[in-house]
């Protein structure tokens, strides 16, 4: 790749994920040889407890290498880090055996994604002593023991699929293209329309500047005025938009707009373009069809933007076509959740520079980028948008506000540095909770129904008119909510579940899980190929119930009781727990049991059916339990500052998240301040112990290395020190800003 | 442009005589179309203005040029008490600009809602109202003419020029790189206001003298000497650490995502080491110190995201 485009690809390189850009910098770019990880990894280990893991996987090799088929290698290219794991049969079940991380080389110097995909694999062949590649090929299908029988691999390396979608009017056609192509996992840059208050010479500037990786033209309706797309046409046709990579191919357009103007545009653009039809995605204003648009937004993906990103060529053919935009993938195997379980699900990733959320209402799957909402490169965005009160708001100590500011404006400045003590851990939690909080707004009002349809009326409706273009996400129609991305998945569980509980604030009954090791992407293309062992891995490695939430919703005086919650085991065991506004309340109950709910709410509060009317559910179990929380929605804070910290910390305490002692400790720290010995710099901070992550089984033991075993751990902090050994080897060139 | 050739808008790119990128001349024929003799023989449509075609649509029959602008063209003349049927010496009464007021391309000039026939008169281009006459009864619109002066921000040696684009300067320097900055490029005389890179930039040290110079400060800058070097217009300061509230009041606004540059804050800011107190780094304060009373270049621009830019320090070596 040239100069010019590789300076475009740093712009570019955004990222979901930026989450792991501190394991990705500290991980290094080339990994040794394999004794020198070997002899770094032993020298970092800190004790036995990690020695003895170490052997155990030795011990482990011999049985597991006596499979020769249902080897499952899934790999996520991310903008930083290079996610590859490694799922074994066993008997009926897949399992997630290994897991390697090694920093994405898709910038300069190197160029050439592979260098991160072989380094990942090869991280992997150490771990596992099985030989993955040969001759720098990958080994496929399994054969005595070596080797995979299937490689599946997503990406959203230099800034994903990168879309620029048109429509003629904002809210009607333009806002259905921007739905297919965020549904299809694409970055949108722009969208350009008639009403858009640009000029043309704004609107043809921009396409040319943007230079995206794909165009979406929708517009109009089958049968109507063609004159508006034919204009909308013309500016593509005169902005010429350059490609990001590669000249060998012609930047693809996808048109699913007025299916009158298809010859036209085609011969329009056709010249310099490679104009791919499929039909209209509005063919009127009441249809909405972007199912076959994602389609081909994928197959050009794959055909065309991939083929020319630097090294994608060998991985495309490594993956023989399983591959997909990491968004895409997650969204696949949420609508594969949703269907099975016949559920609503809601799901958040929350990363360094953007949150990505994902719905899938009755079927209707949306997703939605908060593009500055993050939590190290947009951190300050969070408190700029959502207002240092509401994050103070959070803290269960007491801080100067100038302190939080400083601190989230150096974690902006240094987004790869990682927090140092536990001080700086609860800042960034509360800070997720805003993040979390904002997106869903944001969500709401990307994931409506169609705008500008007829609605027939009667005269009863005279007193109730409707709006067409409702919010599709109704919080308490919603079953399962799953949070994802690094502040989620790297947190102490029960600190996780907190920040889930108070950023998304689910109301009714809902069920609550955490992706374990930020597998989804993984799981999402799987899906593609072996859809029973995705929908098994979600639900045995992926998913960790964290328990189901009882939230009815009103306003209410501190202590007030607000509804009553009985509940029956399926061993007869009843009881009943009386919910206290403002209060939070645990009754325990283990992953794998149920119960069955009965939710009674006061007059004025409502619980899903309506204000003061019976709702039955059924809880199931997870770390936590059976979550009550009666603090309303949307949650309310003491206003006096004591009294709101003294209901944080008896919340916190009442989830677990935060011990009296933890708590005590916090508030010793908050008096020294934020940073005692300075900022905060990129370097190896402690790893929280997932204290309550289920032990083994023992049946199991030692074959999981990922996840919520500690296994999964100790092999993470391995790949890391074994990495910052290589760095030391190389002469101590460490990551800087 | 399909309205006056009398033909369909889907012929437009059909009828023009030039094509997207030419360059037109005033009154240049830049369409033509042949009605035939009993059709109204051949229309012809010329160029308003001298620039460039950029686009041409037959969805719309419309053509657009980006005219070319010229410091020495003559204003705009509407002759708005003609046009309202009223005298001259009235025509104040009824304008609803006043000189000096920029004006859109339609926008409406002076209107006459009393007449029998209310009427109003429009702007014909987007500019400034040079004149309203009250003798000639004239609206002189002035198009905008906006000289682009660039400096050279580093003095040196020009070593390439890139046609229509820019030049490439090279300069030997001492350079200093920060993490955070505020502000576009700057300039001027470096001075020390500060004992060690430990000490308080506060308003006190700075004093009238220090105008048009880039001031060096220790660990902190204050709310009170930020504002004192705002009104005193001193060029630049470089700095370990400043607080972010301190920079939000001085903004007036939060600093959302780490993209700046182009903040109009009267003051160019560059901090070394992060927020908060932190003093700066001594191989960095010593070079300063060490190079006090040198002309310097400065520019807060910051873009923290993958290919990170960050605020520089440029102390010219070679000065002449």
């Amino acid at each position: 790749m040239g100069g010019a485009p590789a300076l475009l690809f740093r712009f570019l390189i955004l990222a979901q994920g930026a989450g792991l850009v501190a394991s990705a910098i500290l991980a290094g770019i080339f990994l040794p040889d394999d004794e020198g990880i070997q002899d770094h990894a032993m020298q970092a280990l800190p004790n036995e407890t990690n020695r003895a893991s170490l052997r155990t996987n030795s011990q482990i090799r011999g049985e597991e290498c006596s499979m020769e088929s249902g080897r499952i290698l899934a790999i996520d290219v991310g903008s930083t880090t290079t996610k590859a794991l490694l799922f074994q049969k066993n008997g009926d079940h897949y399992r997630l055996t290994h897991r390697f991380n090694a920093p994405t080389t898709v910038e300069a110097p190197y160029e050439d994604v592979m260098v991160g995909v072989n380094n990942a694999i090869r991280g992997l062949e150490h771990e596992t002593g099985w030989h993955l590649l040969e001759g720098g090929q990958l080994i496929t299908p399994a054969r005595a023991g070596d080797g995979v029988d299937l490689f599946a691999c997503t990406s959203s390396a230099g800034g994903g699929l990168q879309m620029m979608v048109t429509g003629v009017m904002r809210e009607l056609t333009a806002e259905s293209a921007e739905r297919a192509a965020l549904g299809a996992g694409a970055v949108v840059l722009d969208i350009i329309c008639l009403d858009d208050n640009k000029t043309v010479l704004e609107k043809v500037g921009r396409i040319r500047e943007l230079r995206p990786d794909m165009i979406l033209l929708a517009g109009g309706t089958d049968g109507g005025a063609l004159s508006h797309v034919i204009a909308v046409a013309e500016f593509i046709r005169a902005a010429k938009p350059k490609l990001r990579f590669g000249n060998s191919f012609r930047l693809p357009v996808v048109y699913a707009a007025n299916a009158d103007g298809r010859e036209q545009v085609r011969e329009m653009l056709g010249g310099t373009m490679r104009v791919e039809v499929v039909p209209n995605i509005r063919p009127t204003l009441e249809e909405e069809h972007v199912e076959q648009a994602r389609d081909e937004i994928h197959r050009l993906f794959l055909e065309h933007v991939m083929a020319e990103a630097p090294g994608y060529a060998t991985l495309v053919q490594w993956s023989q076509s399983n591959i997909l935009p990491t968004p895409a993938a997650v969204g696949d195997i949420l609508q594969a959740l949703a269907a099975s379980e016949e559920a609503n699900v809601v799901a958040v990733d929350i990363g360094g520079a953007t949150t990505d959320v994902f719905s899938v209402m009755f079927g209707k799957f949306n997703r939605s980028v908060s593009a500055n909402l993050g939590m190290s490169y947009s951190i300050t965005n969070v408190m700029a948008q959502a207002g240092i009160g509401a994050i103070m708001d959070w803290l269960p100590v007491e801080l100067p506000e100038g302190e939080v500011r400083n601190w989230a404006a150096n974690r902006m400045i240094r987004p790869t540095t990682v927090s140092q003590n536990q001080l700086q851990v609860l800042l960034e939690q509360v800070f997720a909770r805003e993040a979390l909080r904002l997106s869903m707004e944001h969500h709401r009002t990307v994931a409506v129904g169609l705008k500008g349809i007829q609605q027939r009326r009667q005269v009863a409706d005279i007193l109730n008119q409707t709006r067409t273009g409702r919010p599709l996400v109704d919080p308490f129609q919603v079953d399962i909510i799953i949070g994802s991305g690094g502040i989620l998945s790297h947190s102490d569980r029960r600190q996780a579940l907190a920040i889930l509980l108070d950023g998304l604030q689910p109301t009714g009954i809902t069920r609550l899980y955490i992706d374990s090791v930020f597998m989804l992407p993984h799981l999402g293309i799987i899906s593609r190929v072996n859809p029973k062992a995705a929908m098994q891995l979600l639900r045995d490695e992926c998913l960790l119930p964290m328990g189901t939430c009882v939230a009815p919703v009103g306003k209410a005086r501190p202590g007030q009781v607000v509804a009553t919650v009985k509940y029956r085991r399926p061993d007869g065991r009843a009881g009943v727990e009386r919910v206290v506004a403002g209060e939070i309340k645990v009754v325990p109950l283990a992953a794998g049991e149920e119960m069955a709910l009965e939710v009674i709410p006061i007059r004025n509060f409502d619980a899903g059916e309506g204000p003061g009317k019976p709702v039955y559910g059924t809880a199931r179990g997870g770390l936590a339990g059976l979550i009550i929380d009666g603090r309303g929605r949307p949650i309310q804070h003491e206003v006096r500052s004591e009294q709101r910290r003294a209901a944080i910390r008896r919340q916190l305490a009442a989830l677990g998240a935060y011990s009296e002692s933890q708590l005590a400790a916090l508030e010793a720290a908050a008096k020294k301040g934020v940073c005692p010995s300075g900022p905060a710099r990129t370097g190896d901070y402690p790893r929280p112990h997932h204290r309550e992550d289920p032990p083994p089984d023992p049946a199991r033991r030692g074959q999981c290395a990922g996840g919520r075993h500690g296994g999964g751990l100790f092999h993470h902090r391995q790949n890391r020190t074994a990495a910052r050994g290589a760095l030391r080897h190389r002469g101590g060139q460490g990551a800087g800003h | 442009m399909a309205k006056e050739l009398g033909i369909d808008p889907a012929d437009t790119e059909g009828a023009s005589r030039v094509a997207v990128g030419d360059k037109v001349l005033e009154d240049q024929v830049i369409a033509r179309v042949d009605h035939g003799v009993f059709g109204g023989g051949v229309v012809e449509l010329r160029s308003p203005v001298e620039g460039v075609v950029e686009f041409i649509s037959n969805a719309y029959g419309r053509m657009l040029i980006r005219e070319r602008q010229k410091e020495a063209q003559p204003p705009f003349v509407v002759n708005a008490a003609q046009k309202l049927d009223i005298p001259a010496w009235r025509l104040r009464w009824h304008t609803a600009v006043k000189e000096g007021d920029e004006v859109k391309q339609g926008q409406m000039l002076a209107a006459d809602p009393y007449s029998v026939y209310a009427s109003a008169v429009f702007s014909p281009v987007a500019g400034v109202v040079e004149k309203i006459c009250s003798h000639t009864g004239e609206i002189h619109v002035r198009r905008p003419y906006r000289p682009v002066l660039l400096d050279a921000y580093i003095p040196g040696r020009v070593v390439e020029v890139i046609p229509e684009f820019g030049a490439r300067i090279a300069t030997t320097c001492g350079f200093i790189q920060g993490v955070f900055g505020l502000g576009f490029e700057a300039y001027g005389r470096l001075r020390v206001a500060v004992d060690s890179p430990e000490a308080v930039l506060d308003a006190a040290a700075i004093t009238a003298h220090d105008r048009g110079s880039v001031l060096v400060g220790g660990s902190l800058v204050t709310l009170a000497a930020l504002r004192r070097a705002i009104e005193l217009q001193v060029a630049a300061i470089i700095v370990g650490g400043a607080n972010n509230g301190d920079l939000v009041q001085v903004l007036g606004r939060e600093i959302g995502v780490g993209i700046t540059g182009q903040e109009e804050l009267g003051l160019t800011l560059i901090m070394t080491e992060g927020f908060g107190r932190q003093p700066m780094a001594r191989p960095a304060f010593d070079l300063l110190a060490q190079n006090a009373g040198r002309a310097v270049s400065v520019n807060g621009t910051t873009q923290i995201r993958a290919g990170a830019i960050r605020p520089e320090v440029i102390i010219p070596l070679d000065e002449r």
